[in-house]
């Protein structure tokens, strides 16, 4: 029971502990600067923003 | 990005907290109170512990809940579900926590003591529209076989006259509802051990 | 606008990036296809489940002879196969292929993603037959039998180290928001799950702290991984459809510190009125209602993405189911809210009204999320196009308007209930009675969401085991020469 209890706490740390690490990683490598950029990075040169990429079948492309 | 890190480790540090203050805290306070407790009668223990297992397994839970809310909550003790509202330690006896959280059927937490008579459970878990008409709780007829002979004490007749009796499982069953009085008697303090 | 901006696209990089885009979607396509069939499975089992669940709860004789199908073995069967088999599932595959996506990485040793496919369908069956058979643990959101958890945390190992080697190899630059909902959730999951099938099921704890447990867990798992996949989802797929970007993504990141802030403490209002100390559910009910804050900065910030292009709705599948569920997230959340608040749980709890929350939330939301995430996945993942558009507006349809119908006949049902609980003259059998209707218009309810998921289930088929042709349709990558569509 102990043996559970000190695992869980053990694995617990190590996740709190590792997060930090990550977080202070996304600080400092610029992840919170051009915040407005990010969300462009669901497109790509093939599917670029202004084309949407969705559509019923046998349907035709609307005008967005 | 001092500030960005602190506001960080603050957010892990509530998710952690909310494990250590949800569960790691209550588990140690009610695992000593566990400890403490003087042990129960080896025959009656088993016996309930097959019944506890039997209301598990068939999932009693989804429709009986067995807490006893507040006076000033909700009105279970004017519906005569218990004579308090259930505290924690109230449960130390109870191997698995069976709360529930609906309340499709009456709350049970005090039931061995609204309605004592192992025969009444029988009729009403062979077919609960014996003893509630118009109950929605499905019957257990599978817990129940035909009476071979005419020894069982606890067979009883139906309507067509043919007998039945319950099985083990049945008796472990109805022993286990027998044993539920979480609100009896006066509250333990919740924050002590209850005295040997 | 969208002339001038593809113009200006050298065709190089438009080639390189559809080739990329080719090869994440191949490489996803056996490992995930597995994984969304099986998912699929365990919802047409699920739903066979909730049909006869539905219907003994107002004819309890229904198939009412047998052990097995009892109502106590039927429900939890139909939650934990709803829950792990399907959801769950669909949320490995859809999180998985977005974050191939957004990492630019395809998918390697899809082996591995097979065998952890066999790995889950074995627990989920294993559990799913042990419950049936009497070995439901009647721990909520836990009930597959202990013997279940290796199969399944075995499996999720390999879900989580595809997330891991998707995201070491992703291009220098930003994280976008769905890769760090889908990351987190990665690892949350596991966590929750292996902490209460330790000190629920391997090492129980004394009885008065497994509630609390058992809530922390449950609650949890809707909270930190069902809802960051369902939002990664929406942050995907909505802008992709669109070909617009998130309205606020600064918001987009306070939408996800919060919600790890908020949620973890919420647990304690399933046990409101409960047998526990009054901080212990103060503090619930309190973050219960902080949760207003991540819920309406996401509900802003799709609306606003969404404002100006609703009529998008007509022509995308997709962003019908993903606007629906996005916007039962926020009614679903705002209920919880509200519902936590004791003046109104008094009265709500114990009722058939947390059912329907919970369908909300599981159904309107999680649900409806993944069919929109898997109608855009499938064509790309087999280079084919759905079979025939009426097979997904009945889906579409018969599932929106089931739920939604559920929700209003089991939540205006359960009030009614609650309020009769508390008027301790009314007999129980009373109240029990005044419940039918409701629980009868929930089978109907449940009757046409079924409907929806055979039409889901056959389109699914059709497309699987149609043949693969070059499409006919702009949404494919398969058209002979890459050049930018004419407006």
């Amino acid at each position: 029971m102990t043996l559970a209890f000190a695992l869980i706490l053990l694995t617990l740390i190590g996740f709190t502990v590792s997060a930090v690490f990550v977080f202070g990683w996304a600080a400092r490598s610029g992840q919170f600067r051009d915040v407005n950029a990010g969300a462009k990075a669901v497109f790509s040169p093939d599917e670029p923003e202004g084309r949407p990429t969705d559509l019923f079948p046998n349907q035709q492309r609307p005008k967005l | 990005m001092h500030k960005a890190s602190v506001l960080f480790i603050g957010f892990l540090a509530t998710f952690a907290t909310a494990w250590i203050g949800l569960v790691l805290m209550p588990a140690r306070h009610y695992n000593a109170q566990a400890a403490q407790l003087p042990a129960a009668s080896s025959a009656d223990e088993a016996l309930i512990d097959r019944g506890r297992q039997v209301y598990r397994a068939n999932g009693c839970l989804y429709c009986h809940s067995q807490q006893v809310s507040p006076r000033h909550f909700r009105r279970d003790q004017e519906r005569g579900w218990g004579e308090r509202r259930t505290v924690s330690s109230d449960y130390l006896r109870d191997k698995i926590a069976l709360l529930g959280t609906m309340r499709t059927g009456p709350d049970l937490a005090n039931i061995g003591l609204r309605n004592p008579s192992a025969s009444w459970h029988y009729i009403h878990l062979y077919d609960p529209q014996l003893t509630s008409p118009g109950s929605t709780m499905p019957p257990f007829r599978f817990l129940f076989e035909p009476v071979k002979d005419g020894a069982a004490t606890d067979a009883f007749a139906l309507l067509d006259g043919t007998r039945v009796a319950p099985t083990a499982d049945a008796r472990a069953l109805v022993a286990y509802l027998l044993s539920l009085k979480h609100s009896q008697g006066e509250p333990p303090d919740a924050f002590e051990p209850p005295a040997k | 606008m969208t002339d001038s901006t593809l113009s200006s696209i050298d065709p190089a990089a438009i080639e390189r990036s559809r080739e990329e885009r080719i090869r994440i979607d191949a490489s996803a396509r056996g490992p995930l296809l597995h994984w969304l069939a099986s998912a699929l499975f365990w919802l047409l089992l699920g739903t066979t489940l909730a049909l006869a669940a539905s219907v003994k709860l107002h004819d309890p004789e229904f198939l009412a002879n047998h052990a097995w199908l009892t109502f106590g073995r039927v429900r939890p069967a139909h939650l934990n196969t709803m829950a792990f088999g399907w959801a769950s599932a669909g949320s490995v595959a859809v999180g998985l292929w977005i974050m191939a996506r957004l990492c630019r990485a395809p998918l390697r040793h899809g082996w591995s993603l097979h065998v952890a496919a066999v790995l889950w369908n074995i627990g989920n069956a294993v559990g799913t037959w042990g419950i049936l058979t009497g070995g439901s643990t009647s721990f909520e959101w836990l009930e597959y039998p202990g013997g279940t958890a290796p199969w399944l945390l075995a499996a999720f190992a390999v879900a989580m180290w595809q997330g891991v080697d998707m995201m070491r190899r992703r291009p220098p630059g930003h994280i976008y928001v769905s890769q760090w909902y889908l990351f987190a959730a990665l690892f949350w999951f596991p966590l929750l799950y292996a902490t209460a099938q330790v000190l629920l099921i391997w090492k129980p704890v004394a009885a008065p702290a497994q509630p609390p447990i058992n809530w922390w867990f449950a609650h949890n798992v809707l909270g930190l991984w069902f809802t960051p996949v369902g939002l990664a989802a929406a942050y995907y797929l909505i802008p992709k459809v669109l070909g617009k970007p998130i309205h606020s993504y600064y918001l987009s990141i306070i939408g996800f510190w919060s919600l790890a802030f908020f949620y973890a403490w919420n647990g304690m209002h399933h046990l409101i009125g409960g047998p526990y100390p009054a901080w212990l559910i103060s503090v619930s009910v309190a973050a219960s209602v902080m949760m207003l804050v991540p819920v309406l900065t996401v509900a802003v910030n799709h609306h606003f993405t969404m404002i100006g292009n609703f009529r998008a709705l007509r022509w995308s599948p997709t962003l019908r189911f993903v606007v629906f569920a996005a916007m039962s997230y926020t009614l679903v959340s705002v209920q919880g809210s509200l519902t936590a608040i004791r003046a109104v749980n008094r009265v709500t709890h114990f009722t058939h009204y947390t059912v329907a929350h919970a369908h909300l939330g599981m159904y309107a939301f999680v649900t409806m999320m993944l069919f929109g995430a898997i109608y855009y996945m499938m064509p790309r993942l087999l280079n084919r196009e759905w079979p025939s558009a009426a097979l997904i507006r009945v889906h579409f349809w018969s599932c929106a308007i089931g739920v939604l119908f559920y929700w209003g006949a089991l939540s205006y049902g359960g009030i009614e209930q609650g309020l009769n609980l508390q008027k301790p003259d009314m007999p129980f059998l009373d109240i029990v009675a005044r419940t039918l209707p409701y629980l009868r218009m929930r089978t109907w309810a449940g009757v046409l969401m079924s409907v929806g998921h055979l039409a889901f289930a056959t389109s699914f088929l059709l497309m699987l085991f149609g043949k693969e042709r070059s499409a006919i349709t702009p949404t494919l990558f398969a058209n002979p020469a890459p050049k930018p569509d004419p407006a």
